[in-house]
Order: C-alpha cells, then structure tokens, then sequence
C-alpha cells in the first residue's frame, strides 16, 4: 500500500519535469558495442567522437591527475586502448553528468557549488573505501558516490516550488534535508534520483546507491557499494567538504560499519588517503 | 607577502601560499594568478583569507588555536544530534583528531 502511494506521489511529482535533459545517446551506443566481443576501439571512439564537445571534456578528463594515467593521451581510440572500454565509459558517463546537469549558481541559501563540493567528495570517499575493502568496481564506486544526491539536482533545477518548500522546512527544523523533504513532500531525493536513474537506464549498481544511500539495511544487492557511498556521505560531511543541503550528519548505519570492518584505524588512513585525492578532484569544476 | 581577506583580492594579485581546504587538501597552488571572480568560490570553500605575493614585510599568521577552536565549534555543531551513537562518536574523535594533526603539521 505504502509502496503504491510512494509510487503515485512520485508520479504526481515527476509530472511537472519539463526540459529534462537526457544522456547523450552515445553512452547506449557504447553500451551496445561493448556487448559485441568483435567490437573495435575504433569504433568506439567514433562514436563518442561524434559528440565534439563530450569528447574534449573526457580527453581533458582522461589526462587530468585525477585519472592520473601516465603520459599524454590525444585521441579516444588511444584512451580506450590504454584504459579499456569499461574505464572509458564510466569517464563519458562522468563528463556527461557534468555535461548535463553542472553547473553554478544558488536558490534560497542552497549552493551548486557546495552541492557538487559535497557530491565530489563523496565520490572520492566511496572510490577509497572500496579500495580499502578490496572492492573491485572501485571506479563504479566513484561514480556511485558522485550521483548518490542527484535527486536534489532534479529538485533544484526542475521543481523549484517543492524545492524551496524542502529547504523552508529544513531552515526552520534544523533537520537533515532528508527529514524536511519527507515533511514536506513526503517524497525523497533518494526516490527522485532513482526515477532519473531509470529514465537515464543507469546500471543498476549505481540506482541501488542512489535510492538506498540513506537506508543501506533495505538493499539486497550491491550491498558493498551501497555500504561504500552511505559512509562516504557521513564522513564528507564530517570533514565539512561542501553541503548536501543542511549542515547535519546521518548516523552510519551499525551493520555498514560491521560488513565493511571499519575502525578508528581505517577512518585515519582513509582521511590522510584522500587528501591528494581531493586536490586532484579540482578537474571536475574544469568541465562544468 | 601579505595575507588579506578574501574580500580584498584584486585581479592578478599572485598567491604567495597555497590556500588549504577543510580537508587539508590543496586548492590552489602558490604562484596562481588571483581573480576577483574566483572570490565566490574561495567563500564557497570557507577561505577567509589567502596569503598574496607583496613588497611589504611578512604580515602576522592566524594563531593556529583559532583555527583549532574554528574547526571543533563546527564539527561540534554537525554532530550534536549524533553524539549518542557509538560509531558517532568514533568518526566524531577520528574528524577532530585529523583536523588537530594537520594544524600542528602545519
């Protein structure tokens, strides 16, 4: 019952989304190539390259310290070749996002800037703890992390009315924006972003990140992922890295904390590990 | 060199040392060309102030125990409603120590 009416508010909701920009249509192209073992570099770096201006942010991107990889790379082919096909979607999938829906600006104290400070960090966080735990879909770990709030976008930018009722709610309650959008929508980030997900036929993995960040006990699967970005967002706002919207912190989930063998020892490397990171993760305001 | 408040920097004022984010990381490098446009975005990142190539004499540094007291009051704040829970408390000492290490290093 409670699973229909969640269903009829988001519809209700998402109904009144006009001018949603949709990925380009070279990520399902990628996707559908990738599929074919015959399917050449060449190939696909045509077909990425058919988008000028993607093509420029992910070269920019795939030469940035972030990806770190050494030497100069100047084609898409050659990327695709030295990195593989699976690490140069994620990074067309990156710049796409950024591409899409970056951006600067504020409404009613709620900064992009800050936003996508926070987003970043958190991405930078999951992408660590996943190494940390031997989680080999690390750089899906990042991406995860990047995308795990993209609802509040969709909020921002396309339901500026429910928006600013989210954030009266919060301002006056002090609470967690999750806490305000419930009050006042009774709708979530985690449900709007994972509408978008599915609009934008995102892998699963990262809807399972997007819809459970904030409630990691009710996902069956991609747990680790899921594990990874729901601590990821907690310790990014600890270590006060931009804002999510409120200046609060969710509890980490006991369990998560048990499943993922986290300790005060692993909380210090973790921080110290990041650092360069983070410094490295500059790029990204490069290609908004 | 001399260090202003973000409000006074001018366009092609040079950085005489890094600016260093809440999480110790760089944000920009000594030697980078300020511009008046990228003040919005120092506020963004809570930089009060930066430390800008100058003919004039070193110019007084921020007492670190501020910082330290800064850091904490906030972190204080962020986990007022968390501080029961156990784990909390963990990430709430792991934050501050990290904050504390990274002063003193300084």
């Amino acid at each position: 019952m409670n699973e229909i009416s969640t269903r009829d508010k988001l519809r209700l909701i998402t109904e009144k989304v006009t001018g949603l920009p949709t990925l380009p249509r070279v990520i399902q192209e990628i996707t559908n190539l990738m599929q074919n073992p015959r399917t050449s570099a060449e190939e696909v770096g045509r077909a990425i390259t058919m988008d000028q201006s993607l093509a420029s942010k992910v070269l920019r991107l795939v030469n940035s310290a972030f990806y770190g990889f050494p030497g100069r790379i100047n084609t898409i082919t050659h990327a695709i070749v030295i990195l593989g096909f699976n690490t140069v979607k994620n990074i067309v999938l990156t710049a796409s996002v950024f591409d899409k829906l970056g951006g600067m600006g504020h409404k009613d104290e709620f900064d992009l800037e800050k936003f996508w400070l926070h987003s970043i960090a958190t991405g930078v966080i999951s992408k660590e703890i996943a190494k940390k735990v031997n989680f080999r879909y690390y750089e899906e770990s990042f991406l995860a992390g990047l995308l795990h709030d993209i609802g509040k976008i969709i909020l921002f930018k396309f339901l500026p009315d429910e928006f600013s009722q989210v954030i009266a709610r919060q301002k006056q309650e002090q609470c967690l924006f999750l806490d305000a959008e419930k009050k006042a929508l009774d709708l979530t980030h985690n449900e709007i972003g994972n509408w978008l997900a599915q609009r934008w036929n995102l892998p699963e993995d990262l809807r399972a990140a997007i819809l459970y960040h904030h409630s990691p006990m009710l996902v069956n699967q991609h747990k680790t992922m899921v594990y990874a970005v729901h601590t990821a967002d907690a310790l990014a706002r600890a270590l006060c890295i931009g804002s999510g919207g409120d200046r609060k912190i969710p509890v980490i989930h006991p369990e998560v904390w048990e499943e993922l063998k986290f300790s005060r020892q692993l909380l210090d490397k973790i921080y110290k590990d990041i650092e360069m990171e983070l410094d490295k993760a500059a790029v990204f305001f490069q290609i908004m | 060199m001399k260090k202003i408040s973000i409000d006074k920097i001018e366009d092609d004022m040079i950085l005489a040392k890094p600016i260093i984010g809440s999480a110790g990381n760089v944000l920009l490098n000594e030697g980078v060309v300020l511009k008046v446009s990228m003040v919005t975005r120092l506020r963004n990142w809570d930089i009060p102030t930066v430390t800008v190539q100058s003919a004039d004499e070193v110019v007084e540094e921020t007492s670190t125990t501020q910082t330290v007291e800064f850091h904490s009051d906030v972190l204080d704040d962020i986990f007022k409603d968390v501080m029961k829970h156990p784990i909390m408390c963990v990430v709430y000492e792991a934050t501050r120590d990290y904050f504390k290490n990274k002063i003193t290093h300084e």
